[in-house]
Order: C-alpha cells, then sequence, then structure tokens
C-alpha cells in the first residue's frame, strides 16, 4: 500500500490516521454527552421542575379552597345564604376552582410518563368530584353535615393522590437520572475503549509506516555497505517502486554497477601492474644475468689478448728480424689488430656497465648519496680522470669556475659520471681546439655547468636525438660507431633525478655544448650579483 | 721473491689467465697454487698459509664472499692478502665484499697488468 505513494506521503499517512480517529471519537463522545447532557437538564429542568411547582401549587390551592370552604359552612349555620360575605366568599371558591384547573392542565402537560397517568386520572376524578360537592354546598342550600365530611374526605383522598403525584414525579426524575449516569458511566468506559483502540490503532499504523519506509532503507544501507565492502551482491530490490525508495534503489543499483566496473578495472590495472612489475624484475634479473655471463667470456678475452700482447712485445717480436717488410708489416698489423680487440672488448664491457646503470636507474634501485658538492673539485676530478684523452689529443682543458660559487646538492660518483662523459665525448669529436669546462649560478637557485668543445659540432636535425638510448650521431662519415650509445641517455636520467635538465647547443663545425644545471645545497641562494644570470 | 699465492676460480680459462698475468711473480720465486671451489681454497688457505688470496665469488661448494669470512675468522696476525675478482660488480656485491674482510674488491674483466701490480704490492707490503 505504502510502496507506491511517495514517502512524503507515507509519514502523513499515520499521523492523518490517528487524527481523524482521535477526532472521531472525539465528536461521537461529545455528541453522545450532549445528549446525555439535554436529556438531563430536560428531565430536571422541564418535567420534574413543573411537576414540582404544579404539585405545590394544586395542593396550596387545593388547601385553600378547602380552608375557604370550612369558612362558609361554618358561617352559612349563622349567617343567610343571601349574606354579601356569603355571596363574596362563593364567588371565591369558585374562582378558585378556576385556578386549580388551570394548574392541573399545567400538570397535566407536564406529566413526564404514563407511570403517572393513573395519578393523574384519579386526581381529576377527585377534582371533579370535589367541585361539584363544593359547588352543592355553595349553592345556598342548608349545609348538610354528610356533605362536609364528604367533601373532608374528597380533600383528604385528593391530598394523598396529590402528594403521590409528586412522590411518582421524583422517582421517574430519579430513574432519569440514574439511567443517565448510568449511561454516562458506561459512556466513559466506551470512551477508554475507545481511546485504547485508537492508541494502539495508531501504534499499529506508525509502526506499519515506519517499517514500510525504515525497511527498504535498511536493506539499501545493507546492500551499500556489502558493496563498499567489494562483496557480491545479487542484485538491488525494489528498483520498479515508483516512490523515493525506488529511485534510491535505481540509483544504488547504479552505484553497484559502476563500483563494480571500477573495481574490475583496478583488478586489471593491478593484474597489469603486476605483470609489469614481474616483467620488469625478470628484466632486471635477467640483464644481471646476462652482464654476468657476459663478463666472464670477455675477461678471457681481454685478459688473454693483453697477454698475447705483453708475450708479444717482451718475447716474440724481440727474436723476429724486421728486414722483411712483410713481417713488419705483419708486425703492424698484428699490433694494430690486438688494440682492436682490446678496445672494442673495453666498449664492451663499457655497454654492459651502462645498461645495467640506465636499468638500475629506470627501476629506481640505484643508490644516491646526495651530498653537497663543491663545483670546482667536481671538474677537477672529472679533468684527471679524462686527462689522457684530450691529452692524447692535444687539446688544451679550460676551466672557468666563479670562486664564490654555492655548492649543489648532488651524488659524486653520478656528477662525475656525467662530466667525464661529457668530457670523453667532447675529445672524441674534437680534432684540435679546446675543451672548456665552466660553470655559473642561475636566477632559479641551480647551477649551470657546461662542457665545450671546438669539435664537429652535431647537425640540427640530430640535436634532439642525442640523448636517446642507442642512438649515436656524428661519426658518420667514417661510419665507425664508437661509445656504447648509451652515455648520454645515463646523463640524462642522472641529471633528471636529481631535478635538473641537460641540453646541447651546437653548430655543425664550430663545436658543441653540453650543459646541465643542478640545484644548490642551501635551498635558493641570494642571486649574487657577479655571475648570476638566467640559463636558459 | 718468495712468496704463495693462492687462485681460487671455477672458471678453468680464468685460473689460467690470472696464473698467467701472474707468470713473472713465478719466475721469481712466488709459488702459485689454484682450487676450483670454495671448500678447497679454504682447505688449501688452512694448509699452506697463502700471503695473497685471489677469489672468484661465484664458486660451487662455497662462495668467495664465504671463504674470505672463514678466512678472517681463524686466521689472526699471519693473515693472508684476500682480493675478490669477481663478474658481480654491482654496488650491492662490492659492499658485500667489503663486509666479508677483503681487502681488494676487483671486477671481471680484469687488467693484467693492473692485477700484477696488486699482487705485487701486497706481497712486498707482507714481507716489510
Amino acid at each position: 500500500m505504502i510502496a507506491n505513494r511517495s514517502i512524503r506521503t507515507a509519514v502523513f499517512i499515520a499521523p492523518a490516521i490517528i487524527i481523524s480517529l482521535m477526532l472521531a471519537v472525539i465528536v461521537i463522545f461529545d455528541h453522545a454527552l450532549r445528549q446525555q447532557q439535554s436529556a438531563f437538564l430536560e428531565v430536571v429542568h422541564g418535567p420534574l421542575a413543573q411537576a414540582t411547582t404544579s404539585t405545590t401549587r394544586l395542593l396550596l390551592q387545593v388547601s385553600e379552597v378547602q380552608a375557604e370552604l370550612l369558612r362558609y359552612t361554618q358561617l352559612r349555620q349563622r349567617l343567610s345564604a343571601e349574606d354579601p360575605v356569603l355571596g363574596d366568599l362563593r364567588e371565591s371558591i369558585l374562582s378558585k376552582y378556576e385556578i386549580i384547573s388551570e394548574t392541573f392542565e399545567a400538570l397535566r402537560s407536564a406529566s413526564p410518563g404514563p407511570g403517572e397517568a393513573d395519578v393523574i386520572a384519579n386526581i381529576e376524578d377527585f377534582l371533579t368530584i370535589h367541585k361539584a360537592v363544593s359547588a352543592r354546598l355553595v349553592s345556598g342550600a342548608p349545609i348538610d353535615t354528610m356533605s362536609v365530611s364528604t367533601v373532608m374526605a374528597h380533600y383528604q383522598q385528593l391530598q394523598g393522590y396529590i402528594a403521590e403525584f409528586a412522590e411518582r414525579s421524583l422517582e421517574s426524575a430519579q430513574t432519569t437520572t440514574d439511567r443517565t449516569e448510568r449511561e454516562v458511566r458506561s459512556l466513559a468506559q466506551w470512551l477508554v475503549i475507545g481511546s485504547v483502540v485508537v492508541i494502539l490503532v495508531a501504534i499499529l499504523v506508525t509502526v506499519y509506516v515506519g517499517r514500510a519506509i525504515s525497511k527498504p532503507i535498511i536493506g539499501m544501507i545493507d546492500i551499500l555497505t556489502a558493496i563498499a565492502a567489494g562483496k557480491a551482491v545479487p542484485g538491488v530490490p525494489g528498483q520498479q517502486r515508483r516512490d523515493e525508495i525506488g529511485a534510491m534503489a535505481r540509483a544504488v543499483a547504479v552505484f553497484d554497477t559502476v563500483t563494480r566496473e571500477l573495481r574490475e578495472n583496478e583488478r586489471s590495472l593491478e593484474e597489469a601492474r603486476r605483470h609489469a612489475e614481474s616483467a620488469n624484475a625478470a628484466k632486471s634479473a635477467f640483464l644481471a644475468n646476462v652482464s654476468h655471463e657476459l663478463r666472464t667470456p670477455l675477461t678471457s678475452i681481454l685478459g688473454f689478448t693483453s697477454i698475447i700482447q705483453r708475450r708479444l712485445e717482451r718475447s716474440i717480436l724481440p727474436g723476429v728480424t724486421s728486414d722483411d717488410p712483410k713481417t713488419a708489416a705483419a708486425v703492424v698489423q698484428v699490433r694494430e689488430n690486438l688494440d682492436i680487440i682490446l678496445a672494442e672488448g673495453e666498449r664492451l664491457t663499457a655497454l654492459i656497465n651502462n645498461v645495467l646503470d640506465l636499468e638500475k636507474i629506470e627501476a629506481g634501485e640505484m643508490t644516491w648519496n646526495i651530498e653537497p658538492l663543491d663545483v670546482g673539485d667536481l671538474i677537477t676530478q672529472s679533468r684527471s680522470a679524462t686527462a689522457s684523452l684530450h691529452e692524447a689529443r692535444g687539446l688544451a682543458f679550460e676551466t672557468a669556475v666563479p670562486p664564490s660559487l654555492p655548492a649543489v646538492r648532488a651524488d659524486r660518483d653520478k656528477i662525475i659520471q656525467v662530466l667525464i662523459n661529457l668530457i670523453s665525448n667532447a675529445a672524441k669529436f674534437t680534432a684540435a681546439g679546446h675543451i672548456r669546462c665552466a660553470a655559473k649560478l642561475c636566477d632559479d637557485g641551480f647551477v649551470e655547468i657546461s662542457v665545450s668543445d671546438t669539435g664537429s659540432g652535431i647537425a640540427r636535425e640530430d640535436q634532439n636525438a642525442v640523448f636517446e638510448k642507442f642512438r649515436q650521431v656524428g661519426d658518420t662519415l667514417t661510419g665507425k660507431p664508437t661509445g656504447t650509445g648509451l652515455g648520454l641517455a645515463i646523463c640524462r636520467e642522472i641529471i633528471d633525478h636529481f631535478g635538473g635538465t641537460i641540453r646541447l647547443e651546437s653548430t655543425p663545425g664550430l663545436g658543441s655544448t653540453f650543459s646541465f644545471t643542478i640545484p644548490c645545497a642551501s635551498g635558493t641562494p641570494v642571486a649574487e650579483a657577479f655571475s648570476s644570470e638566467d640559463c636558459r | 721473491m718468495t712468496g704463495k699465492i693462492l687462485i681460487a676460480d671455477d672458471e678453468p680459462h680464468i685460473r689460467r689467465l690470472i696464473e698467467q698475468s701472474l707468470d713473472e711473480l713465478e719466475d721469481e720465486g712466488v709459488v702459485i697454487e689454484s682450487a676450483a671451489d670454495g671448500a678447497a681454497a679454504l682447505e688449501i688457505v688452512e694448509r699452506e698459509h697463502p700471503d695473497v688470496v685471489i677469489l672468484d665469488v661465484m664458486m660451487p661448494e662455497m662462495s668467495g664472499f664465504e671463504v674470505c669470512e672463514r678466512i678472517r675468522q681463524f686466521s689472526g696476525p699471519g693473515a693472508p692478502y684476500v682480493l675478490l675478482l669477481t663478474a658481480k660488480g654491482q654496488e650491492y656485491d662490492r659492499r658485500r665484499g667489503e663486509s666479508a674482510g677483503a681487502d681488494r674488491y676487483m671486477t671481471k674483466p680484469f687488467s693484467p697488468d693492473a692485477l700484477l701490480a696488486i699482487v705485487r704490492e701486497a706481497l712486498d707490503h707482507r714481507r716489510r
């Protein structure tokens, strides 16, 4: 019943029913009470009052007539019938009967019930007789004692009947009062019963309406809790309802579907992530194993080549006569070939190291020892580590580090690795001229370090590719790859890790400048006038 | 020059390479012994008391780390110079080697000349 009505309506149904019932009970009982009250008042004010008044009046009037009658009889014995006193008295007596008759009529009309009808009849009879006898007595005839005693007897009889009537009227009134009282009492009982019934109905209606509203809401809460806990929900009941519960159920059903889809997505994402993670872990393990497995044969190749080189130089070549040009050419060739084996073996070793490094940085497994570092120190160390390269090529090495440059926050080994890489590249691609290593403070709290050369430079179209893995540029004339193709990719990963940037400016034929930024050690330093400038 | 060197590596080629790298020392009178696994290496160390032990890390029976730890446990003042020579070049492995008590950690591939120089220096140091 409640199901298709809106909750807004349903919450008004219970109080409406209760109020109507209460009103009905009140109206019914009010009506009944009014009825009883009017019945009671009717009796009290109407017949009873009238009966009492009329009876008293009648008794009084009858006794007055009787008294005058007695006086008449007494006077008649002394006076003649024509005496004016007697005449006046006679008229008074007869006129009194007129009044008595009126009073009696009033009494009869006021007579409340049939119980008094016989008494009324008796009173009427005796009044008539009394009047008749009285009329005869006052007619002027001589008084006979017989008539007097008859009139006395009738008077007494009449008195008795009037008294009885009064008594009966009282009794009848008493009965009405009693009945009213009884009915009022039973009405009071009915009122109690009616109130109890109304209260019970009110409770039942309230409970019913309350349950009709709360039950689906509680059900919905259970379903929502289950959805929130990620449990499977068989279905949301009540969606076909047309009330707010129906709307709620449909919303919950949508929520359930969306939640399920989200969980499904989350699960597949999680699965994908796990797959990716395990694939990544497998890749790391594979790379570590491969590198180990590659190192062992590389050790033999490089080691024995070195030993062959040593034997050749110390034990074999001294005994070879180099007079024969063919032998001399062969010796040169063997020496060169051995150098190539060693160089390529070392390149392979570097490649393995770079692959492992890059893999470690990308997998987030690299250990970083971040500390404040002096830029001058970093450049000096990198310079001496690469001395053999630029000295061998006869290149000048210039440095330009302002003396008051603040310290930077980074990992010493990693920054040196970057610098060595950049300086080695510069040396590799510079046939003549110089390598310049400079540092300056930028506005944004970073220090920029740059490595410039006067080498071959990098074509504009290749400039973006240099930091990508295995994208070697330059040296395309000879077609001879040198390096691992990973050096600059590692540099970029390292600089990225410190929050800096690395970039390249190059003019083919004039040289290249690689610069990178690293944050200062002490937060954002006060911009100092001597060298602070915008690095971008 | 006198002295005893123990080479422990499960790869025969690498043992041969290390031996040949150090053959100058052998010519000078240094005795070179070799073992193909960790347990054998430890046995030779206990019996022969070599001056320098060159240990591979990944060996059957007992890893180079473990051999190094054992050597550090039982040998007192005359303890040998231990050089870990391994293909495991990761930073973690390096630290593991330091905590095992190795005097030097070298990664493969290595330069025979560098190895010779290190071993020669170690022998000189012990003689002093």
